[in-house]
Parts: structure tokens; sequence; C-alpha cells
């Protein structure tokens, strides 16, 4: 009868629930009734369905916080704020290496070869690059660029900000979970209050 | 190679400046072209009219019509002196709809006055011009639409292509104000009595526009959600740059704790994983040989329905390996299903409906799937056995005029005992 329980399987994993990860969850989950459902069915494990970033992710919340998921939750957090700056140097990097308009967004492609060829051929961003993959999150020791750059995307993958469609070739899509960290990004200057601005100058528009 | 390229690029370099010395020349009568909107064919001589045309400056819509300049050139000359009325496309169809006007009442004029071969060459005119009319707004929407579609990819950063953007949508506003001033109404009444006249200023005029203005609201659509987008994309990169930007500036910064508020922000609780999920488990070793004995019964039950004499069906070969997937579960477990469904009609008295047995015996199958498998399983059995239970579909036709089957229901009727 429960035909949504591949879903919860996967939201009790931990998952983030995407569209590039698992389109045909992220379709269903739209549905309010098969949410509350899923609610109703958590609701004895403590977890609930939440959802970021305009409803591109979903993931699961505790209901009710005692001391321990406080904890877990305090823990988390410390990790995330740790993470925010390779993540952020990440995406400019790419950016800038990809020579991108815009940072990546989910469903973008990024294709290993030329992302190593990008930062081989420029002093800068290999320096850059050299510093990123050192960082405590992405933990290389790797002296070549294409190694670091392995490293750094299997960190992303580990992570869920990335994913590989074939185990055997070096391309990469985007996952929602960027969205989310956008959504935190956001979150932290809102809360702080901090003077970070994300509105072009005014003549752009005009 | 770098040779040829260079020889390319050479020959190019050539060709231009030929052509633009050609337009130099010409000049006198490509403003008058310009000006009058036809090309005055009786000034030039062929040769000159052969190189204006492989030259792309000018071009004749069909063949006996006049020539006119190109749309570009057309373009080039109002940019150059500045003349806003070419400029904005109101003004052009005004200019269009105007001529039009005189052109019906020359033409009507010369009707009253039987003068039948002046009347055939200014019907020949206004068809040009209503020709024309459709034909800019064509070359306009084109344009827009090969923008659209390349996602302003010849622009050289985001800031160009929102730039882009936005004149393309200004655009089509001026395209869109252009449409409105063409008054239907007035098209009907101007081409009252006539067919041929109704023929062009009606149906032609009118069908055409009116295709037109659904694809450029649809443009016009579709270039706001782009904007969006490009805007959404440029706010994030400056948000991610700014942003990186400051946390390098401010390594120092504390960041409060939001976990330790009583109402934690969701963006933050993220509940811990909980591994063991609830699932059939398939490694359990008591169920998986449970579910052998049951299925090895049911295709005990059915092999005297098949009469086949091969040990093991492929279902049971396959449970041998017995691959850890949900799905190969629940495909066979459709199978068992439909077994049991088949060993029941066999034993039961009476014909059964597959749709009723689905409901009574409170399976969880979609419909569809169910009677598919029905239908698959009944022709894997003998021929023979076909025959002892004989099946019969319940079909309606999609529709009146769609003669394509669909099955209902099926119904299986037992064989009949002898008692």
């Amino acid at each position: 009868m429960m035909t949504y329980g591949p879903i919860i399987e996967t939201l009790l994993a931990g998952e983030f629930i995407c569209t590039q990860r698992f389109p045909e969850y992220h379709q269903q989950l739209q549905d309010e009734t098969l949410q509350n459902q899923i609610n109703d069915y958590l609701r004895p494990l403590n977890r609930t369905v939440s959802q970021a970033a305009d409803g591109s992710v979903f993931f699961l919340s505790y209901q009710q916080l005692d001391k321990q998921g406080r904890e877990h939750l305090r823990q988390q957090f410390t990790q995330t704020l740790a993470t925010l700056m390779p993540l952020l140097e990440w995406l400019t990097l790419t950016q800038e290496a990809l020579g991108h308009d815009s940072t990546l967004v989910p469903g973008d492609t990024v294709k290993l070869p030329e992302w190593v060829m990008a930062c081989e051929d420029n002093p800068s961003l290999k320096q850059r690059l050299a510093n990123l993959a050192r960082d405590r999150f992405f933990n290389s020791q790797a002296e070549t660029v294409d190694a670091q750059i392995k490293q750094i995307a299997k960190r992303l993958v580990e992570h869920g900000y990335l994913m590989q469609p074939h185990g055997d070739r070096p391309y990469f899509i985007v996952t929602g979970k960027v969205d989310y960290l956008i959504d935190v990004i956001r979150f932290i200057r809102d809360e702080e209050n901090l003077p970070v601005d994300e509105k072009p100058e005014q003549e752009a528009l005009l | 190679m770098a040779g040829e390229q260079i020889n390319v690029s050479d020959q190019r370099i050539e060709q231009g400046e030929k052509r633009l010395n050609l337009i130099g020349r010409h000049a006198a009568i490509l403003m008058q072209a310009y000006q009058t909107g036809v090309l005055d064919e009786l000034s030039v001589n062929e040769g000159v009219l052969r190189n204006l045309l492989n030259a792309r400056i000018i071009y004749q819509p069909e063949s006996g019509q006049g020539y006119r300049l190109r749309a570009p050139v057309a373009q080039l000359i109002a940019n150059l002196v500045v003349d806003e009325r070419r400029r904005s496309i109101q003004a052009d169809v005004a200019d269009k709809l105007e001529a039009i006007r005189g052109q019906v009442d020359a033409f009507r004029k010369a009707q009253q006055r039987s003068d039948i071969y002046l009347a055939e060459l200014k019907l020949q005119v206004i068809e040009e011009r209503v020709h024309d009319l459709v034909a800019e707004f064509d070359e306009a929407i084109h344009s827009l639409w090969n923008r659209l579609n390349t996602d302003f990819g010849f622009a050289a950063n985001l800031d160009e292509k929102m730039a882009e953007n936005q004149r393309a949508q200004n655009q089509i506003e001026r395209l869109l104000e252009g449409l409105s001033m063409i008054d239907y109404d007035e098209c009907i009444a101007l081409a009252d009595g006539h067919v041929k006249l109704r023929h062009l200023l009606v149906v032609q005029l009118q069908r055409r526009t009116s295709l037109q203005r659904a694809s450029m609201l649809e443009i016009q659509h579709r270039m706001i959600e782009l904007m969006s987008r490009f805007r959404e994309q440029q706010s994030r990169s400056l948000l991610v740059g700014n942003m990186a930007q400051f946390l390098r500036q401010h390594p120092e910064l504390k960041i409060s704790d939001y976990t330790e508020q009583s109402q934690v922000p969701t963006l933050f609780n993220q509940a811990r994983a909980i591994r063991a999920a609830a699932h059939v488990d398939v490694h359990n070793s008591d169920a998986q040989r449970e579910t052998l004995a049951a299925l090895h019964d049911a295709l005990q039950q059915t092999r005297h329905l098949r009469g086949e004499q091969i040990p093991l069906s492929e279902s049971a070969q396959a449970t041998e390996q017995f691959d850890d997937e949900i799905l190969e579960t629940q495909q066979r477990q459709l199978k068992q299903d439909v077994d049991q469904f088949f060993i029941n009609v066999a034993q039961s008295q009476q014909a059964q409906s597959a749709l009723n047995y689905l409901t009574q015996h409170k399976l969880q199958w979609h419909g569809e799937i169910w009677l598919f498998q029905v239908l698959s399983e009944y022709q894997t059995l003998a021929r023979s056995v076909q025959a002892q239970l004989p099946l019969q579909r319940h079909e309606r036709p999609v529709s009146t005029t769609n003669n394509v089957q669909i099955i209902e229901d099926l119904v299986v009727t037992p064989p009949k005992r002898v008692a």
C-alpha cells in the first residue's frame, strides 16, 4: 500500500530531496496531502518534512526539540559555519574558472577536465585552488591540480552539492542543495545585518 | 591553415569595402528608394541593379515588382539621419496603413471610372503593401525568437544579456503597439463588397496579424521569465561574491548560534539520519524461505495449467539469485498474484472478472497494471489450457471517432467440470 516508502527511506537517511537527485520524489512531495501522510507516519519518529529555497529542497527536521536533538543541531550548525567559507570560495572559483555568467545553479554541469584546464593555465586560479583544496573541509594534500579538483568534487558529492550521473565519467551536476546554501547565506546576512549587497548598482537596471 | 584564415578574412575585408563603396556610389538612388519605398529602376542600368542585388543592398520581394532596400540598409540610413519617424515601428505601421488607405481610395476611383487597367495596378500595389506590413512584423518576430532561443548567447556577460533583454522587451512593446494600430473594423469597411480586397485586408491581414500578436505575447512572456532568471542569477552571484569577500575581510566575525533559539529556524533544523529505515527486508532469510515456499506452492499448483514440463519456471530460478531490489520483489509478487487468480478461477465454478478479483482480495496493484499482467500471463499458458480457460475482453472504443479499443476488464471462465 505504501507507495511513498522509498521517499521516507530517502528522507530518513538524511538526504536532501531535489529535482536533480530525486526527480520523482521531488515531484511527489509537491503534493501537500502526501506530505501530510508522510508527516503522520514520521510523527512517532519525531520527524517532519521541511523545505527550503522555495521548495527547491525537502529534508527532515525534528518535530520537537529535546536535549539530544538540540545538541545534534548545535554540532551541525558549527559544521555549517565551518563549511561556509570553502563553499563560497568553491562557487566563486568555478564561476571564474569556467567563465560562467553567474555562480553555479542547480542543474548546471561541471566538467572536471574543463575546470582542470582553466586552473592549470592561470597561476592565480591555480593558487586559489591549492588554498581551497587544503581547507579542512576538502582536506587534500595533493600537489597536482587534477588531484585537488578530484578531491574537491568527491567531497562535494559526499555532501550532496554535486552528483555524478555516471561513475566513470568526469562530469558532475549541481544539485538543489546549492539553493539551500544560498538560503543559509541570505539568512545569516539578514540575521547578522551584514553589509553584503546582492542588488546591482542602479544603472544596470535602467 | 593560418594562412588560409588570413586569406578568408582578407577576402571579407575586400568584399566589405567594395560593397560600402557601392552604397556610396549610388547614394542618390538609394536615398530616393529610402524616401519613396521603391527603387526607381529607370534611373539605373541593369548592371548596377545586379550589383546592388548581389551585394544584398536591395531585393525584389516578388518578381515583377519594384526593388526595395533591405531592412538593415534602411535601418542604417534611419540611424545615420536620426530618422526617429522611421525608427519607431508605430510610425512605420501608420505610414503603411495610410498608404493602403490611399491606394484603396485610388482603386475605388479607378473602378468607378471603369479604368480596369489602373484598378488592377492599384490592387497589386495594395497587395504589396499588405505583404510588406505583415513581413516586417514577421521579420521582427523571427529575430526575437532567435535571440530568445539562444539565451542572448551573443552577449558577452550577464549585464549585457539583461540590457539586450530589456531592449527586446521594449521592441515587443513597440511592435504590439504597432499591431494594435491595425483597425479591423476599418479594414472590413475598406474591403466592402470586393472579393479580392476582402481577401487581402480581412482574411490575410487579420489572420496573419492575430497569429503574430499571439506569437509576440508568447515571446514577451518568455522574455520576462528569462529576465527574472537573469536577475536571480545576478543577485546570486553578487551575494556569493560579496559574502565571500566580507567573510575574508572579517575572519573574526562571530555569528550567533541560531540553534539556541527557542524556535530553531527550519534551515538549521536538519534531523539526524536514521539508517535503519523501514522497508521490505529481503535479507531476512526466514521471510525469504517463506516467500520461496509460497511461490513454489503457487507454481506447483499452476503447473498442470501450463501443461509444461519445465521443472522450475523463470521466476523460481530468478529467486535463487534473489536480488535485493524491491522492484523485482514487487514484480514477482504481481506474477504470483496473477497465478493465484488463475488458480482461483480454475477451481471455482463461475467466471470471474479480473478487476473484481483485484478489489475482493484487496490487492494493491493498479488496475491497469493488473489487467496487463493477467493478459500477459494468460498468453504464456499453453494453447490447450487457454482453450479450457476462455478469456474474454471487455472492450470499448476510445471514442466514436477513434476505434482504438480500450480493455476495461478481463473475464476468465473456468473449465466445465463433469459433476
